[in-house]
């Protein structure tokens, strides 16, 4: 009976992590071509959610260790528990929960190690856990992710800028990019797809077998594939819109061309570290790719405050993920009223987090700042409303070159910007006067585009 | 222990294949961008150079592009097709048969 009881909760927890890896995940594929216009951004959602449904019924094949090693499981080493996954399942939840209040990209998969670290260290010591793997599962790839992407990143929006650049002031096309978009972040989201919802599966199966409801050996029941893949889809869906908002508009302005380079980088970087055997976190390849495509732009410039923000959730992602997840198995291992009390704190918890996050909304609408999304519509208007009429001091029309032109064009696309982040900062100071991540106003160095786009 | 040659190869794999696409679909805007012969030559001489611009224009000028590089453009964008297709074929384990 109390088997039962904490496998069903452990079912629970897992789809519902799954849920919060698919929004938490979103913004890697999606943020970029939501910044530039390429796809509205409810499209951009509901084409990520698709291809996050059928990439998790492409690959079914379930990991054979739920931690990828990190746990000597089994044998001579702790035996993994439901008990111990549920208390994994809470920490990785928890800190998911708290990255996406705060619009920080983390990765799902380090959170669910972390919680599933803690959970083992309170069972069996820090012995537990194998360091080796640890260093070079973990440790190795936060720094090597984002810099990988990131030189990929960075070259490919050199590349793209160079070959598009007209020399005889005609137009370039380079919106034509947002086409190409598309494609690229459609094989992010689909590489994700199968990846992670593949994760969810494992941890079910896992509990299964574990449970003696399942054979070991045997991959995931139907129902199990069908639910972990409806709840990514889900949580895709309903899209992280201030991570969204913090990977397209608060590290850096995204262009088309660059927004392209960006995602087809982290394409590239996944894909190969998936077939040549050096694991990457997908938001640490999407993150580290479009500071890199950010540095590669002229004109454009990389906000280090939120790339600081950005890092230091990395570094805390396992030890908080994981202080949950002993604290959680601290309580579990009480028995079974210790679970219960445990699905008791998650579950306000979750509720808290949610109605927290109600002070500032972040959704479709307001998750890019307007002249970001709309290159397309709101950027058009201004820029016939501003060529048409610079005047000068005097009134007079000022003669305007076309470098001119674009500058004064982007400086009210900058002040527009900023009216909106003064608006948004006014009405988030009104509500709670916290210090959570408002909208993000104009990037500071736009005036360097004018000498240095032209050269 | 870590495996620097995995990493190195990854590194390498992902610049190669990202800076492939990213040059072969800006090559085909390049060529679709390219500008009329005749219009460089309008009074016999070639018009002056203008600066050089890092807009995002939605549009290129059509008009007089010469044939060959509308041919050249579709061929780029076609690779570039074929090079997503690639990436489905590396995301899909089912259509992995070796």
């Amino acid at each position: 009976m109390e088997l039962t009881i904490i496998v069903l909760l452990v079912i629970v927890l897992a789809l519902f992590f799954d849920f919060t890896n698919g929004f938490h995940d979103t913004a890697n594929a999606m943020a970029t071509p939501i910044a530039t216009g390429a796809l509205k951004p409810k499209t951009a959602v509901l084409l990520a959610a698709i291809l996050n449904l059928v990439g998790a019924f492409l690959s079914t094949e379930v990991a054979k260790t739920i931690s990828g090693g990190l746990i000597n499981e089994g044998g001579d080493g702790v035996l993994i528990t439901p008990e111990l996954i549920f208390a994994g399942l809470i920490g990785a939840i928890v800190w998911n929960l708290v990255t996406w209040l705060y619009g920080l990209p983390s990765s799902s998969s380090h959170a669910l190690f972390g919680g599933l670290i803690g959970a083992a260290i309170v069972g069996a010591g820090v012995a537990a856990i194998n360091g080796e793997v640890f260093l070079s599962k973990i440790l190795i790839p936060m720094v090597a992710a984002p810099l990988t992407a990131g030189i990929v990143a960075f070259t490919a929006t050199k590349v793209a800028y160079a070959i598009t650049r007209r020399h005889d002031g005609k137009k370039d096309g380079r919106g034509r990019f947002r086409y190409a978009q598309i494609a690229s972040s459609s094989l992010i989201a689909l590489a994700h797809g199968t990846n992670d919802a593949q994760k969810t599966m494992g941890v079910i199966t896992l509990t299964l077998v574990a449970a003696n409801l399942q054979e070991p050996g045997t991959g995931p029941h139907l129902w199990v594939v069908v639910a972990c893949a409806l709840a990514i889809a889900i949580g895709t869906y309903s899209g992280g819109w201030r991570i969204i908002r913090t990977l397209g508009a608060g590290l850096t302005q995204v262009k088309p061309a660059q927004g392209f380079a960006a995602e087809t980088s982290s394409a590239a970087t996944i894909l190969a570290s998936s077939h040549l055997g050096f694991a990457l976190s997908t938001t640490q390849v999407a993150s580290g790719s479009v500071i890199g495509s950010g540095l590669g732009r002229r004109g454009s410039s990389v906000r280090w405050r939120t790339v600081g923000r950005i890092a230091s959730g990395w570094l805390f992602t396992l030890p908080a993920s994981g202080a949950v997840g002993a604290i959680a198995a601290a309580i579990a291992h009480t028995g079974m009223v210790g679970v219960i009390i445990d699905a008791v704190l998650g579950f306000a918890f979750i509720l808290f987090i949610f109605w927290r996050s109600r002070r500032n909304k972040v959704d479709h609408s307001n998750a890019i700042p307007a002249p970001d999304v709309a290159e397309s519509g709101y950027a058009v208007r201004i820029r016939k409303g501003k060529v048409k009429a610079p005047k000068s001091k005097s009134g007079a029309p000022a003669p305007l070159n076309s470098v001119a032109q674009t500058a004064m064009r982007d400086d009210e696309a900058a002040k527009e910007a900023a009216r909106e982040a003064a608006r948004e900062a006014a009405l988030a100071a009104q509500r709670a006067g916290d210090a959570m991540p408002g909208g993000y106003g104009p990037i500071p160095t736009r005036g360097t585009q004018q000498q240095e786009g032209d050269r | 222990m870590i495996d620097w040659m995995a990493f190195l190869i990854v590194f390498g794999a992902a610049l190669v294949s990202a800076l492939f696409v990213v040059s072969l679909y800006s090559l085909g805007l390049r060529f679709l961008a390219t500008p009329a012969p005749a219009a460089r030559l309008a009074d016999g001489s070639i018009a002056p150079h203008g600066p050089s611009r890092d807009d995002e224009d939605d549009d290129v000028d059509a008009i007089g592009r010469p044939r060959w590089a509308t041919v050249l453009a579709n061929i780029c964008f076609g690779l570039s097709v074929l090079v997503v297709l690639v990436g489905i074929f590396l995301i899909v384990p089912a259509l992995h048969f070796w």
